[in-house]
């Protein structure tokens, strides 16, 4: 499932694009309402802009990640597959999930370039580890909220309003750990128990998405 | 050109969801009953705080909300979990009605609790750990019932979905907060002067019955719609629209 | 070709179960190690991230006192009836709503029942 989607993505590159541009602009945006005429950043403000920009993007591939499958009713056939729902659902978690890493790999040196955020070895790694796992438990919670809308009407306006408050948790978590790590008067105790929320997030989210798809993606 | 006799069977039955019910009735009477002896109670009968004064009477009604909203915790999830797995409308009411009745406690909720910290933290709006589940759960449920309205055929198994994905939510915003911070007022009970525990426990009395007088008005109006829906239906079928 | 279809099947299940069986087993082992820190309470670094701006009133913040009480406690209360009677009249307009459709169908079915006798 998600390499055939990558096959067509790869090929087309419209998401990749638009995702990437996206994601930079909104990180330009961001610079020059409150970086302007600062060459300190404030830790907090630069994670949350981090996750902002991460998120804002990621609504964009999230509304064409079933697009394609409902322009020639796709989805039914695929239901249809001797596949188990499962399987599908991994497949395009999957595929939102390198779309979305493919974007980060913009938006996180874009910030970190406009921001002037300066770090040793081990705070990126954390800071990279940390920013995986919340575009995992993204990917589960966005790819689960749009299979769902797949074929309502005005998808992309309810996709908008439910997405934000489903992905709080992982926002809060994310947010918190990488400014704790951006930080560096802060101690790094409080690190260890939020990146351990985080997993637990992602994982209950995904076993409750595994779960959900199969019965709510019916006929 | 004739009805079918089912129909005429149903709409008898839908007619006499209309008529009162006295049991239905007795609860609304005795829940409100309650609810004035609470608040009356919260006023003249219970003694004032020494810390936070007069201002803590937001207390008696603040906590019995919160109370109710949580008794829809069970309600909604079990309607949701079983409609998704039997699929029968039933569950889909009552699921519903959990919904609604968690947001419009919720919404109380929200906006007394505000007040009451207005004047003994000495802000509006901290970020803690039940205030801000509180104010997810309540945007996440939101989001189901817009959802509801808007997305068609399947908007039953989309808003069971999303209601479970609402009560998860709100427990791993309460875990995450609790790492954060934590200054929402914890064992206050324990300590509270027996004439305020009798009020407080009055009007957790009212509450719930209040509680339980509105989930089953709103599953009589629930039944009624799906049964006047049917009718409609049949109605059509028999050729009767003109 | 039934073959291959059964064979890819069975793997699917089988993968998907180990998904969820690993899930869970991580899921749990994080919970075993995490039940200590919650045991602990907060940490000190996360006690200290509290709102500025908060006090708790017991350290005695003498700015809360200019606040009205009365006029707190008193919109509190409205609004909890202001919320009690919105949503009893929300019941009550679906109710009406309801009742009308009902009495409209009810006629036509009579309608039909007099042209037909």
């Amino acid at each position: 499932m998600a390499e055939k989607d990558l096959r067509i993505e790869l090929r087309s590159r419209e998401i990749l694009l638009t995702m990437g541009y996206f994601g930079f602009l909104v990180v330009i945006v961001f610079a020059f309402s409150f970086s302007a005429g600062r060459s300190t950043p404030v830790p907090s403000m630069v994670s949350g802009i981090l996750w902002v920009s991460v998120a804002f993007s990621g609504t964009l591939g999230l509304g064409r990640a079933f697009e394609r499958e409902r322009e020639d009713d796709c989805l039914r056939g695929l239901l249809l597959a001797p596949i188990s729902r499962q399987a599908i659902y991994l497949g395009k978690a999957l595929g939102v999930l390198f779309f979305m890493v493919a974007v980060e790999c913009i938006v996180f040196p874009a910030v970190m370039f406009f921001f002037n955020v300066r770090a040793n070895s081990t705070v990126w790694g954390q800071l990279v580890l940390v920013l995986t796992l919340g575009t995992i438990g993204y990917a589960i919670v966005g790819t689960l909220l749009a299979a769902m809308l797949a074929r309502s009407r005005a998808k992309d306006v309810l996709l908008a309003v439910i997405l934000y408050p489903f992905i709080l948790p992982v926002m809060i978590t994310g947010v918190t750990a990488s400014s704790a790590l951006l930080d560096p008067q802060a101690s790094l105790d409080g690190y260890g128990a939020w990146l351990r929320l985080l997993i637990v997030i992602d994982i209950l989210f995904g076993i409750a998405s595994l779960w959900l798809f199969e019965h709510l993606v019916t006929d | 050109m004739t009805l079918p006799p089912k129909a005429q069977i149903e709409l008898f039955d839908s007619h006499r969801r209309l008529t009162v019910n006295p049991w239905l009735m007795t609860l609304s009477i005795l829940a409100v009953g309650l609810l004035m002896l609470g608040a009356w109670m919260a006023f003249f009968y219970a003694p004032g705080e020494k810390v936070m004064g007069f201002v803590q009477k937001i207390f008696y009604f603040h906590v019995p909300a919160a109370w109710s909203m949580m008794l829809s915790a069970p309600v909604l999830a079990v309607g949701s979990i079983t409609y998704l797995i039997t699929r029968r409308d039933l569950w889909d009411r009552i699921a519903d009605a959990g919904v609604e009745l968690a947001i419009l406690f919720g919404i109380m909720v929200i906006i007394s609790g505000p007040l009451w910290a207005r004047k003994a933290w000495g802000v509006f709006w901290v970020w803690d750990v039940r205030l801000t589940s509180t104010l997810v759960m309540v945007l996440t449920l939101v989001a189901c019932k817009i959802v509801r309205s808007y997305s068609g055929p399947q908007s039953k198994t989309i808003s069971a979905g999303l209601s479970i994905l609402a009560l998860l939510n709100a427990v791993f915003v309460w875990y995450a907060v609790d790492l954060w911070s934590g200054s929402h007022p914890p064992k206050l009970v324990q300590k509270l002067e027996p004439r305020m525990f009798a009020t407080l426990w009055v009007c957790v009395g009212g509450f719930t019955l209040t509680y339980i007088a509105l989930l089953w008005s709103r599953l009589r109006i629930g039944s009624l719609e799906t049964a006047v829906e049917r009718i409609h239906m049949k109605v059509t079928e028999a050729g009767l629209d003109n | 070709m039934v073959m291959k279809t059964f064979v890819r099947q069975m793997y699917t299940r089988i993968v998907s179960t180990f998904v969820l069986t690993t899930g869970l087993y991580l899921f749990s082992w994080v919970i075993v190690s995490y039940t200590d820190v919650f045991a602990q309470g907060p940490s000190e670094a996360t006690k200290a991230a509290i709102a500025e701006g908060f006090k708790p009133v017991e350290n005695g913040k003498p700015v809360t006192e200019e606040v009205n009480a009365s006029l707190l406690v008193v919109s509190a209360y409205g609004m909890f009836a202001l919320a009690f009677v919105g949503y009893l009249i929300h019941l009550g307009r679906q109710q009406a709503r309801l009742a009308h459709e009902l009495v409209e169908l009810g006629s036509r079915i009579d309608a039909v029942k007099e042209r037909e006798s």
